[in-house]
């Protein structure tokens, strides 16, 4: 079962997501910062990690290339998952080590067939 | 005594009739001695004349008959009668028979009259040879007498007597003195002379006394005034004559007066340009200041769109998504009436995030936010692409779609995404408003744009649709924010009013053109203007249009040509021309008579932002405003010196990143500028990174400036750095208090905060350290901890090494352990402080045991900071240590 963590400081961010991918075979696990991002990925080596980037104590951007420092996560899918949208943010995202963009409000039809695109590439 | 004369006018006047007056006189006296002796000469020698003539006939008939009675009694009456005259009569053997003068009776004649010249004469004579009378002015016995001579000849009465074989019987002499009328000449040429002198005086008091009046006083009263006039006192001259100086004098008036009231005017000018001046300096003062404030707006605008983009798409995102998950029937069925509720819940929420996107667009175009990146780009393959998306919709209204590409117009170079968003928002527009017939695409190169050289730019590209129309008097609002053309089509026809201002926007950063043609009830045309050529965006600083170059050439009255060459102006870089059209079909540029600035969209003037988004604004202002606010900038050209300063941290705290963004461009020269958000890693990032200063907010969200200020302060580690407060607030009083350095009120005054971080920044770094010490684990420690910080160590634990080790190491650091049993660590202080090369270098000296007073004075002097390691845990002598360190490197 594949494993993704979701890291994001609104709650019903993370429900959507949740809910989206109940009937598909996933195991989610929640960050709600910065740290806690960081602390989880640690335990729990997801296979892809959904990163919003607002998010408190450490921002998105920072966890990412914290994340992506480690030899361990070379490989680990990190997707930057935000409602920043200005040209520039999508940049940043895969400068700081992301490997995919999904902008939000998300598409609820095609965002399971993202997941799965990203599951599939590493 | 030559200047004397030639300076003075009066002098020459004197010295002129002296001149005429002498030869005047000259001229008198010779007249005099000339003339007036001989005639007084000739007088006497006539009167003599008839004198003897008189005797002559009285004495003859006694002289005939020999009455010697009678001639003596005559000449005695003579002799009565005229007192200077004596008479002789002489005979042929020059002896005196008769004479008025008894003396000289039976005398030679020659010897009574001693004059040589007499006796030739009288000899001549009486020898018969000349008989004429003769008259002779001679000198006898030093006196001039006039000597008349009259032979008396024989003649038939005398013959008796004295026979006829003589012709001369003998003369009659008459002397006359003279000598009085050669005084009198004499006494007369004198008087002359007397006259002359006295007239001579006269003259030079008369003259000196005319001139004075005449001509010296009026004129010295004129010099005065000039004199006056020269040293700027404005008086006329009151009393003047009424002759030539007197004109003089009222023309000399008359240019006072006009002086006066000239300087009078100029002074007035000159007071109302020194205020217009100060004026004009305020008011260049208060745009510099709203400037500054525009920038902070600027910048807290930037970072609210950005805010608002991130906030507004997050609620949308549960909103779309929860809508959407139960439209897909995941929690269970819905019924048709709460799916078509559901779907129209969708439908709002997908027309408010376009809204949003919409809103955001305008304001990242509006706000100068957007970038293009331009690239070729086939025409043909990005409206396919567009057009795919609109298939579904123009199916099932039934619509057409044709392409019609001219050839020359297949390759633009513009900015893709940004182009699809043109073509998607004209596009839907057609689509929308049309219910049949179809929507037309065509390109062709076009006329307008032309580069300097005339070779088209642009490519045309038109998008017309058979829909409703626009009205005419509406083609021009179109464009203009949230303007439907009818209020009533917004509710017809769903749209958010920003479409065609995105597009204007959008098409004016590619530096194009839009406008629309349309015939209402028949129909629209969308016209575009779009580059071909990179040229188009590789516009150099100056302005290479004629047009634009003679507009802004004419206003600041240069030649034209210094905008076509040269980007500097005044010396400073003008980078204001870097410029677009505003896109507006009436821009100047293409021969409109509507002022509208063709300056203004994407206009930056060294970052400056002149006018973001076509306004209708007329050019001239925003030339004031280039004028004002651009050319009086420093200089533009600054030199980027990579220098080890670079290494210098300074760290920026303030909850908003353009802000620190802001405090980067100001210090990046100097400092390597490192930005915190969260007020509550500030403390932990200081001691991080050691900043040489620290930039400081106070209005920041979950910790603010003051408690942070307080933390840093109050940790040894960090209560050196120099703390700068950079505030919107003003509270200088608590910041000082709390030991800031200094305080800056925004908006921000970049130079200042430089000029103040540097004058607070006495880092002097310290890069290389030299350890001596023999305990390893202290050497352990102290490696890792430098190390880590980032200093390049060198360590020994034998003194006699130790000094070969420095010598070649050359730190800038020594720490020594002087508590070795023997006492060889001195030695090396010893060294180092009599060494020329390394006695400068700072020193640490680390101890086991108290120092005894002895060991103290040996080394006072030579050792900056002694820390008693016993003192310490592992832990604390490594604070102790890095606060000498940063002692030692400087921080006040």
């Amino acid at each position: 079962m594949k494993r993704i963590l979701i890291v994001d400081d609104n709650d019903d961010s993370r429900e959507l997501v949740k809910k989206i991918l109940k009937k598909y075979d996933y195991e989610i696990i929640e960050a709600i910062d910065g740290e806690d991002a960081i602390a989880k990925a640690v335990t729990y080596r997801p296979d892809l990690i959904l990163m919003d980037i607002s998010i408190p104590k450490i921002d998105g951007y920072e966890v990412t290339r914290r994340l992506k420092a480690r030899p361990d996560f070379k490989t680990i899918s990190i997707i930057a998952f935000t409602a920043h949208a200005m040209r520039g943010d999508q940049e940043k995202a895969f400068a700081s080590g992301c490997d995919g963009y999904i902008s939000k409000p998300i598409n609820v039809r095609e965002f399971p067939e993202q997941i799965k695109v990203y599951l599939k590439e590493k | 005594m030559f200047r004397f004369i030639t300076q003075k006018i009066g002098n020459k006047l004197l010295l002129t009739f002296i001149v005429i007056l002498v030869v005047v006189m000259f001229i008198e006296i010779s007249f005099r001695i000339y003339f007036g002796l001989p005639d007084r000469l000739k007088i006497a020698d006539e009167s003599n004349k008839e004198i003897m003539d008189t005797i002559f006939a009285t004495i003859k008939h006694p002289l005939t008959v020999g009455d010697s009675e009678t001639i003596h009694r005559d000449l005695e009456e003579i002799a009565s009668k005229y007192t200077k005259i004596n008479v002789y009569l002489c005979d042929f053997n020059k002896q005196i028979a008769f004479s008025t003068d008894n003396n000289s009776i039976n005398k030679k004649i020659d010897t009574v009259i001693d004059n040589k010249i007499f006796s030739e004469i009288i000899t001549e004579h009486l020898a018969g040879n000349s008989e004429a009378s003769i008259s002779k002015v001679l000198k006898v016995q030093g006196k001039r007498n006039l000597i008349s001579i009259l032979p008396i000849k024989n003649s038939p009465e005398c013959f008796h007597c004295h026979g006829s074989s003589k012709n001369i019987l003998g003369a009659m002499i008459l002397k006359t003195d003279v000598e009085n009328v050669y005084l009198t000449v004499q006494a007369q040429m004198y008087r002359s002379l007397t006259l002359t002198v006295f007239a001579f005086l006269l003259a030079i008091v008369v003259i000196n006394f005319v001139v004075n009046r005449l001509i010296k006083k009026p004129l010295h009263i004129l010099i005065e005034a000039t004199e006056r006039f020269s040293k700027g006192e404005m008086s006329t001259i009151s009393n003047y004559p009424k002759d030539e100086i007197g004109t003089l004098c009222e023309t000399f008036n008359c240019m006072v007066n006009e002086v006066a009231k000239s300087k009078m005017e100029l002074e007035k000018e000159l007071t109302r340009r020194a205020r217009l001046l100060e004026e004009r300096e305020e008011l260049v003062a208060l745009l510099q200041k709203a400037n500054q404030q525009l920038k902070e707006l600027d910048i807290l605008k930037s970072s609210f769109i950005a805010n608002m983009s991130h906030e507004l798409r997050t609620p949308m995102n549960a909103i779309i998504g929860y809508t959407d998950l139960l439209l897909d029937e995941v929690d269970g069925p819905l019924n048709e009436e709460q799916k078509a509720s559901l779907k129209k819940v969708a439908a709002n929420a997908r027309h408010l995030l376009q809204l949003i996107n919409d809103v955001l667009d305008i304001s990242k175009i509006e706000s100068g936010k957007i970038e293009i990146r331009p690239k070729e780009v086939y025409l043909k393959e990005l409206i396919y692409e567009i057009i795919v998306t609109f298939e579904p919709l123009l199916t099932k209204k039934g619509l057409t779609f044709s392409l019609n590409i001219e050839p020359g117009a297949e390759k633009l170079y513009i900015d893709e995404d940004k182009a699809k968003q043109i073509f998607i928002n004209l596009i839907s527009n057609a689509v929308k408003f049309t219910n049949q017939g179809g929507i037309t695409l065509k390109a062709r190169v076009s006329e307008r744009g032309k580069d300097s050289e005339g070779n088209p730019q642009f490519v045309e590209i038109s998008v017309s649709d058979t829909g409703i129309g626009i009205k005419r008097e509406d083609l021009d609002k179109i464009f203009d924010k949230f303007a439907q053309a009818d209020v009533s089509t917004t509710r017809q026809y769903e749209g958010t009013g920003l479409g065609l201002s995105i597009v204007r926007g959008l098409v004016a950063l590619h530096k194009g053109m839009v406008w629309a043609e349309s015939e209402y009830g028949k129909g629209s045309t969308f016209y575009l203007l779009l580059p071909f050529k990179k040229e188009v965006f590789e516009r150099p600083g100056p302005v290479t249009e004629e047009k634009m170059a003679e507009v802004l050439a004419q206003y600041f009255e240069v030649p034209k040509e210094v905008f076509l060459q040269n980007p500097t102006y005044e010396g400073k870089l003008v980078r204001c021309w870097d410029y677009t059209q505003c896109g507006h079909v009436n821009c100047p540029e293409y021969g409109s008579s509507e002022k509208r600035c063709w300056l203004a969209l994407g206009t930056h003037c060294k970052g400056m932002k002149i006018c973001s988004y076509p306004e209708k604004t007329d050019s001239c202002r925003i030339c004031e405003v280039v004028r004002d606010l651009v050319l009086h900038q420093e200089p533009a050209i600054k030199e980027v010196s990579e220098s080890s300063n670079k290494e210098k941290v300074v760290l920026a705290i303030d909850d908003n990143p353009d802000a620190i963004d802001l405090i980067r461009k100001y210090l990046e020269k100097d400092y390597k500028v490192i930005g915190i958000l969260n007020s509550e890693e500030a403390a932990k990032k200081a001691k991080e990174l050691k900043p040489v200063a620290i930039t400081l907010d106070i209005m920041m969200p979950k910790k603010d400036g003051w408690q942070v200020l307080k933390e840093l302060k109050s940790d040894k580690e960090t209560q050196n750095i120099p703390v700068v407060i950079v505030s919107i607030i003003d509270n200088k009083t608590l910041a000082f208090s709390l030991g800031a350095a200094d305080y800056f009120v925004k908006p921000l005054d970049g130079h200042s905060l430089l000029k103040k971080i540097k004058s607070i920044e006495t880092y002097r770094a310290v890069k290389k350290v030299f350890i001596l010490e023999k305990d390893e684990t202290t050497v352990k420690d102290l490696l890792n901890v430098l190390k880590q910080t980032g200093y390049d160590v060198s360590s020994t634990s034998n003194s006699k090494e130790a000094i070969e080790i420095a010598k070649n190491y050359k730190p800038d650091l020594l720490i020594v352990n002087i508590t070795d049993p023997d006492t060889s660590a001195y030695d090396f202080i010893d060294f180092i402080k009599t060494s020329v090369e390394l006695k400068d270098i700072p020193m640490i000296a680390l101890t086991d045991k108290e120092l005894t007073d002895e060991q103290k004075d040996v080394l006072n002097g030579r050792i900056k900071e002694i820390i008693n390691k016993s003192l310490f845990s592992e832990e604390q002598l490594i604070t102790e240590l890095k606060n000498s360190l940063k002692k030692i490197g400087g921080i006040s």
